[in-house]
């Protein structure tokens, strides 16, 4: 790899860390609610949901912080939304997540569009990288983990927070416990329903992280349908990773190094077309499935409706 | 005040209920058309006229709903069996390209023959990753929720790739990511007496009429609905399981590559990726709302195709983004949801003892 400057596999794998946060999040956030035992497939529509709010409330206010927050409340409503169907009213996982996403996609389009010239094209200032002194200047791994921004040290750091609370937290038990045997927890008079709609809305509102971070630290403007197929990846990462938070990380960081290396396609001057790049991580998603096949972590309570009778 | 669960249907508590949920759907149309800052009246009658106003008006708009009855369909084989594919959205593009790519291989034929070749490119091309997704699940078990999400994010990169690179030099734009206009004699003709109707309309009554049979009258129908119901006892019934899963597959991806070659011959007349795209994803909403009946399909496909082409009257007349539809339909999908579930139960007024 002599041929390949060290500033350009900094860059690279810096970029992976960056480009795997808005991931990172969601996933930590969909763990819970799928081990939690609700199926949730709107995750792409709802990190679309909140990119576009966090692009309006910047562009209305200018603040990084109002927006972030914005973007986590509508995911958070998403995910309310969501709970309603799914373990209020008992409705098909499969085709609630479906239809949000479809919503999703049609509302941030439609509303980008009625919002005219003053919301088309107008950019803003994002959130930049944080270098940490002192950290920042270790050759190599400085420039990749301690120059980035600072929700990409928040999301590093809530991974080992997530493990704790999984495995390590009473509240964590019971939402495994949810997602396999519900029933047990009822008769140990633990209620079910409240847990459920918190778990969803919990990890709706991380993914509205993801999502702001998307538009934040991401991009420069909305472009509809800029989540392009984010959401669709973490769930695949979960399928992956066998519901373990390790496992989902990893098949992240492939994904999420995929994908740098497109963003760097044209520097390095592979032989290959941009969109053969573009596709990348969703053809690795393809093999890492054909791969890694066992499903013995699915939570068996996974996407079927809890009723006490 | 108490929610309990009814013993028989009640027909005049959910015809109220579905018509609160219509009056809620035209509530929220008119609170987005307000957003837009659009005049709510004026965006309606456009809306409306656009969609059925005039006989040229319901032509324009049973060629818009025509892909969208086939992706319909396409998910009601799929959806009754309770596979779970979102690929219709990909097929639609992998139909129009290989129905494309047929029609550079077929330049001297006859028209007549060169588009039935081009017509069976489409239904391989559109089954041929029905059939892959239906491989992923029969020999590593994969689930085709994911398979086919995956799937369609490639073949939309494969399909931009080929748009701006080896279909390029057949005269295409790649800025506009669209390729050049078909030869005439390879536009679908119009149906005899309407003009604007092509022929590939037919070709949806005719997939409709045959899915509905299929479904009611064969042994193929009923075991598709067999396993929808309970796939474990029809595998032990002695089913191929795994070849019923590839039947169901290829026919659900050949009548979507379908409608992306009748959008292609019939209405663009070139193959652009822009146009094509959401087709699927409108028809899985609709077959839901059509209760993933094909004659429900079909009224649902009118209405919505109606919509989207009154949408586009309505944004030439008061500015209102088309996107109104795709958000709508939604909306009226968990509506309808959440109404056949309350229609269900019924409310106690008395108090409690």
């Amino acid at each position: 790899m002599s041929f390949l400057h060290n500033t350009v596999l900094i860059a690279i794998f810096a970029m992976t860390l960056t480009t795997a946060t808005p991931l990172i999040l969601s996933a930590i956030g969909e763990l819970m609610t799928q081990r939690a035992g609700i199926w949730n497939l709107g995750v792409e529509g709802t990190m679309l949901a909140a990119a576009f709010t966090a692009y309006a409330v910047v562009l209305g206010t200018g603040s990084l912080a109002l927006a972030t927050l914005a973007a986590i409340a509508v995911a958070a409503l998403v995910g309310a939304l969501t709970a309603a169907l799914t373990a209020a009213l008992k409705l098909d996982h499969f085709v609630i997540g479906l239809t949000i996403n479809l919503v999703a996609d049609g509302l941030t389009l439609y509303l980008f569009r009625s919002g005219g010239t003053a919301v088309q094209g107008a950019g803003f200032t994002g959130f930049k990288p944080v270098p940490i002194p002192g950290l920042a200047e270790i050759p190599f791994l400085g420039g990749v983990l301690f120059d980035q921004p600072w929700l990409t040290y928040v999301a590093l750091l809530l991974i080992p927070g997530a493990w704790l609370f999984l495995y390590r937290t009473r509240f964590g038990l019971e939402l495994r416990v949810l997602g396999e045997n519900p029933r047990s927890l009822e008769t140990r008079g633990v209620a079910v329903m409240p847990r459920l709609w918190l778990a969803t809305i919990a990890g709706s509102a991380m993914t509205g992280l993801g999502g702001a971070f998307l538009m934040l630290a991401l991009s420069d403007r909305f472009v509809p349908e800029m989540s392009a197929g984010r959401g669709w990846l973490v769930i695949v990462a979960l399928v992956a990773g066998n519901w373990t938070l390790f496992g989902t990380l990893a098949a992240i960081l492939c994904f999420a190094l995929l994908d740098a290396i497109a963003s760097f396609g044209q520097v390095l001057s592979l032989p290959v077309p941009y969109e053969f790049l573009l596709a990348l991580p969703y053809m690795a998603s393809i093999v890492i499935l054909t791969v890694f096949r066992s499903r013995s972590g699915q939570p068996a309570h996974l996407g079927i409706p809890y009723s006490r009778k | 005040m108490r929610v309990l669960a009814r013993t028989a249907p009640a027909p005049a508590w959910s015809l109220t209920l579905y018509a609160a949920a219509t009056l809620f759907s035209l509530g929220v149309t008119a609170a987005l058309i307000a957003v837009a800052g659009a005049p709510i009246p004026d965006s309606f009658s456009a809306l409306i006229s656009g969609a059925a106003g005039s006989p040229d008006a319901i032509v324009s708009s049973a060629v818009k709903a025509a892909p969208l009855i086939l992706t319909g369909l396409a998910t009601c084989i799929a959806y009754r069996a309770g596979l779970w594919t979102v690929g219709q959205e990909g097929q639609v593009l992998a139909g129009a390209a290989a129905a494309w790519q047929a029609s550079l291989w077929t330049t001297g034929l006859p028209p007549v023959i060169a588009l039935i070749l081009c017509g069976l490119a489409g239904l391989i091309g559109g089954a041929a990753l029905g059939g892959l997704a239906a491989w992923l699940k029969i020999r590593f078990e994969m689930s085709e929720i994911v398979s086919t999400m995956m799937l369609n994010y490639v073949v939309f990169y494969a399909l931009s790739w080929l748009i701006s690179g080896p279909w390029m030099a057949a005269g295409g734009t790649a800025s506009y990511q669209q390729t050049s206009l078909l030869p005439r004699s390879l536009w679908l003709p119009d149906i005899a007496g309407i003009a604007q109707m092509h022929i590939g309309v037919i070709g949806v009554v005719l997939a409709l009429i045959w899915l509905h049979l299929v479904l009611k009258r064969t042994p193929l129908g009923y075991e598709v609905r067999a396993m929808g119901l309970n796939a474990t006892a029809l595998s032990q019934r002695g089913t191929d399981m795994r070849l019923l899963i590839f039947k169901i597959m290829l026919i659900s991806g050949a009548i979507s590559g379908l409608a992306g070659v009748g959008e292609t011959f019939g209405v663009n007349h070139r193959l652009t990726g822009g146009n094509l795209s959401g087709l699927g994803y409108e028809g899985i909403i609709i077959a839901l709302i059509g209760g993933l009946t094909p004659i429900g399909t079909l009224l649902a496909g009118l209405f919505f195709g109606a919509l989207h082409n009154g949408a586009l009257f309505m944004n030439v007349m008061t500015g209102v983004p088309t996107a109104l539809v795709t958000s709508i339909q939604g909306i009226v999908l968990i509506l309808f949801l959440v109404v056949g579930v309350a229609a269900r139960f019924r409310l106690d007024w008395r108090r409690q003892s």
